[in-house]
Formats: C-alpha cells, structure tokens, sequence
C-alpha cells in the first residue's frame, strides 16, 4: 500500500479525515480549556490578593 | 442527595459531577457527528429520525440543559442540587438509548457487541473498538481530575493554602 493509497482511504478520504480532525480539535480543547481556567484563577487570585495589600 | 453534596464528601463528588459534564457533551457531540459522517457513505444519509440517533441527541441536550442550569444558578449548592434532579431524569434516558436499537426496528443496526451472543463484529474492528473505548474513558479520568481541580481551586479560593499557591503563580 502506497502512502497516497492510505490516504485516500479507498475513496471514503473526506470522511475519515474529518472524523480524525474533529476529534482531535475536540480532544485538545478538553485538555486546554481546564490549563488555561486554573491560569486565570490563580491569576485573578493573586490580582486580588495585590489589591487586599494595598489597601491595608 | 449524594449528587447535592450535602453531605460530608459531597463536595469532591459535586466537583466530579459538575467537571464531567463537559466532558460527556463532547463525547456525545463526536459520537453524533462521526456517525453522521459515518451514516453518509455506509446508509446514504447523513440523518435520519431514527430511535437511536434520537435518543443519542437527547442525550446530548441533556448535557447542554445541565452545563446551562449550573451557569444560570449563582448559589453553588442550589445549582448543584438543580443538577441533581437533572441528572435522575438524565438517566432515564441512558437505557433508552441502550435498548433503542432492540425496542424500535429503524436504520440503525442491532447491537454487535453488547450482546449474550460472541460479538458479531469482525475481529480486526473489535480490537481497535475495545482499544479506543479504553483510552476514551482514561482520556475521560485525565480530564475529569483537570476540571475538578478547577472547581476545588474556585470553592476554596479563601483558604491559606489556595492564597499561597496564586501567591507563587
């Protein structure tokens, strides 16, 4: 089996690939989306920990 | 109400069931989608009313009308409980679509795994299939804990050991 031949999924290329693609863009998003939330926690944590401080 | 967390310990299964429910819409979101991409060249449609497919969208609003209602409750422990109620309605619908395949003789085929019988599923598919459904539900325990962590992060935000930790980021 050629490269090309693998690709073309023996005709069925456009709905396999896109099965593929959709599921990773979903998987990925399932991982960053809980990275970038604890970001912005601890962000908006220490934000307002700098305010508490200058108020005192 | 174990799902309310009212109780002691409550509050970790809150923060698994809350941090789930994404998880479970998007599972649900690509089981509908590749089946339709699926359904296209293997049926010759990309949809149809069938029982299965139905009951598989339901689920899918059911996660979504979930996600809405703990967004839409300010006070955590109310949202929690709301969800809860949600939730046993929810799972009346997971046999539903178990048995959908039995109960209603529509487009979709009869079980091929799941079944008293050997699977009827070709060996070569069989393995992949078992292979994927286990690194799906490991997938699911890694983002699960990442979610919850959040949850934790956010319900504990006034403790020392949160401050100290936002201190250092």
């Amino acid at each position: 089996m050629t490269t090309a031949e693998f690709f073309h999924m023996g005709g069925y290329a456009f709905y396999v690939w896109t099965s593929y693609g959709l599921t990773l863009i979903v998987l990925l998003a399932n991982v960053l989306s809980p990275l970038r939330q604890r970001r912005k926690i601890l962000a908006d944590l220490a934000r307002r920990e700098r305010r508490e401080r200058k108020l005192k | 109400m174990i799902l309310s967390g009212s109780g002691s310990g409550g509050g970790a299964i809150r923060a698994v069931t809350t941090a789930s429910a994404p998880i479970g819409a998007s599972f649900t979101f690509l089981a509908l989608v590749t089946g339709s991409l699926w359904g296209k060249p293997m049926w010759g449609t990309w949809w149809v009313w069938d029982a299965r497919l139905t009951s598989e969208l339901i689920l899918l609003f059911l996660y979504i009308g979930f996600i809405a209602l703990q967004g839409a409750i300010e006070d955590r422990r109310t949202a929690a409980r709301a969800g809860a109620v949600l939730l046993l309605v929810g799972v009346i619908n997971i046999p539903i679509i178990h048995y959908s395949v039995e109960w209603w003789n529509t487009l979709h085929q009869g079980p091929t795994v799941t079944k008293f019988d050997a699977p009827s599923i070709d060996v070569r598919m069989l393995i992949p299939l078992l292979l994927m459904a286990v690194a799906f539900k490991l997938f699911y325990a890694v983002v699960v804990l990442m979610r919850a962590r959040c949850e934790i992060l956010q319900r504990e935000r006034n403790t020392q050991w949160v401050r100290q930790l936002a201190g250092e980021s």
